[in-house]
């Protein structure tokens, strides 16, 4: 346990500890304040979060990429996952460690984007169910994503590859649920459509966005994030020294 | 301390170890000899259990690699081919980072106090490791293996890319902490077999071909160990 939670602290700190980080972290907020003004924030007349979620899954699977993406990439690149792993520690609390320090850097992230509330509590009379749930499922749904993306940057020595296979499985699971994909795929039978409409992160976050807590929403991303998790730990037991 | 029983690993149609066995006891410096690509390397990861033997099986101060993985890497110091380091860390929180990963808990200051001065790595202490020359890098990378003070010591190539003061250094090192250690070191530099190890096994093809001190070696070889190695290495008629 304690072998964990070294692993996690020397992740988080290096997070701190490296410029490219900070350039992520002002690029995602950057994003997130443009596309919300863009996208009618007050123009709509209501004092919600409404557009500022919306955009909040397009701008994760960027995002949680790119955070994720140097975990094990690195390791593998330098060869201290050689000496990492024949620390007194076991593989998966190794995933655990640095996993939890990158959702805990994205779970800071979305705390710095609380300005946004202010500017709605100062604007009007928000509602705070909605607000809430959002933000629990935009966390939730970025350890998803950080899980994917952990996955992908065990399977090679190269971040960009790594980053690139992220981004085109964050982004699929996005896009199966946009209503413009379903429109495409409607030769398809209903049933299929429905299922691919069930595995996207866009109708699960949906629902959060709009205040309503459901269990299956909540299950569906803590399956994706310890599945995700579990491979990646049967491929790093699996492919160690490749 | 360390018994290795028929270990294989293949690697797609190479079989890179190919059912080694060999005994170690405290006090010995055992060298691993063997041309690049003999399995020496491969041999040692199994070792630290960071690959798993396809059969096999070692024991290492008690504990099987294979049902207590942890348990042998809690009583090995282990240094890697080319000593992989966290370049971005300075060496002070380096090593700090390892006496945690260890669970050394408040030893952890005497004991980096102790590799500091053992490794010599004083005037580095709060230098960037990616600013370090390569023979800094490698005594950092001992440093780290010896904190716990573990009984068991595997160093794959500890001496390799070093200039002869830096390889004399380590080589010292590793002569003063023999007594009470089990020390196994792979190399594919002669002389050094003789300078450190008490006994060597020579390998190739992920075989054991030889077995002996230094010196048995060396008369069997009519005198060298050059001759000998090369004689059972390229498959000559000796062995």
């Amino acid at each position: 346990m304690s072998a964990m939670m070294s692993v996690f602290k020397r992740e988080l700190k290096s997070y701190f500890g490296t410029p490219l980080a900070y350039v992520f972290l002002a690029i995602f907020l950057g994003c997130s304040a443009y596309f919300m003004f863009r996208g009618d924030f007050f123009l709509q007349g209501e004092a919600s979060l409404r557009v500022f979620f919306s955009n909040i899954p397009a701008l994760f699977a960027v995002y949680a990429p790119l955070m994720a993406m140097r975990l094990w990439s690195e390791e593998r690149r330098t060869g201290t996952i050689e000496m990492l792993l024949t620390l007194p520690i076991t593989t998966s609390q190794a995933v655990l460690g640095k996993f939890f320090a990158a959702w805990l850097f994205m779970g800071i992230s979305l705390l710095l984007t609380l300005p946004v509330v202010f500017t709605l509590e100062f604007l009007g009379d928000p509602e705070y169910g909605p607000i809430f749930t959002g933000y629990l499922g935009a966390f939730l749904m970025g350890g998803s994503y950080l899980a994917i993306s952990t996955f992908f940057s065990t399977l090679t020595k190269s971040q960009v590859i790594a980053f690139v296979l992220s981004l085109v499985v964050c982004g699929g699971l996005l896009m199966v649920g946009d209503p413009a994909f379903l429109k495409i795929a409607g030769f398809l039978p209903e049933s299929v459509n429905r299922l691919l409409a069930s595995l996207s992160f866009t109708t699960q976050f949906d629902v959060m966005e709009r205040g309503m807590v459901e269990l299956r929403n909540i299950l569906f991303m803590v399956t994706m994030t310890v599945g995700f998790l579990v491979a990646s730990t049967v491929m790093l037991e699996d492919r160690k020294a490749a | 301390m360390i018994t290795v029983d028929n270990l294989v690993k293949q690697f797609g149609t190479i079989r890179a170890v190919d059912g080694i066995s060999f005994k170690v006891a405290k006090g010995e410096v055992l060298g691993f000899l063997g041309p690049n690509g003999a399995g020496k390397s491969t041999t040692m990861k199994m070792l630290t259990c960071f690959l798993r033997p396809d059969s096999g099986t070692a024991t290492l101060g008690g504990c099987d690699i294979i049902r207590d993985p942890v348990g042998v890497r809690q009583r090995i110091g282990y240094v890697p081919e080319n000593a992989p380091l966290y370049d971005e860390m300075s060496v002070e929180s380096f090593l700090r980072f390892m006496c945690d990963m260890r669970g050394l808990g408040s030893g952890a200051g005497s004991a980096i106090e102790r590799v500091v001065e053992q490794c010599a790595i004083g005037n580095v202490f709060h230098q960037i490791i990616a600013t370090l020359s390569k023979g800094y890098k490698r005594r950092v990378g001992l440093a780290q293996a010896f904190l716990h003070d573990p009984e068991i010591l595997i160093l794959d190539e500890p001496t390799d890319g070093l200039d002869p003061n830096q390889k004399m250094d380590v080589r010292n090192l590793i002569s003063q902490m023999a007594q009470n250690k089990c020390i196994v070191i792979s190399t594919h530099i002669l002389e050094e077999v003789d300078a450190v190890c008490s006994r060597a096994i020579i390998i190739a093809r992920g075989r054991v071909l030889a077995d002996g001190t230094p010196a048995e070696l060396k008369s069997r070889g009519g005198g060298t160990l050059d001759a000998y190695f090369r004689q059972i290495t390229t498959g000559g008629s000796a062995a």
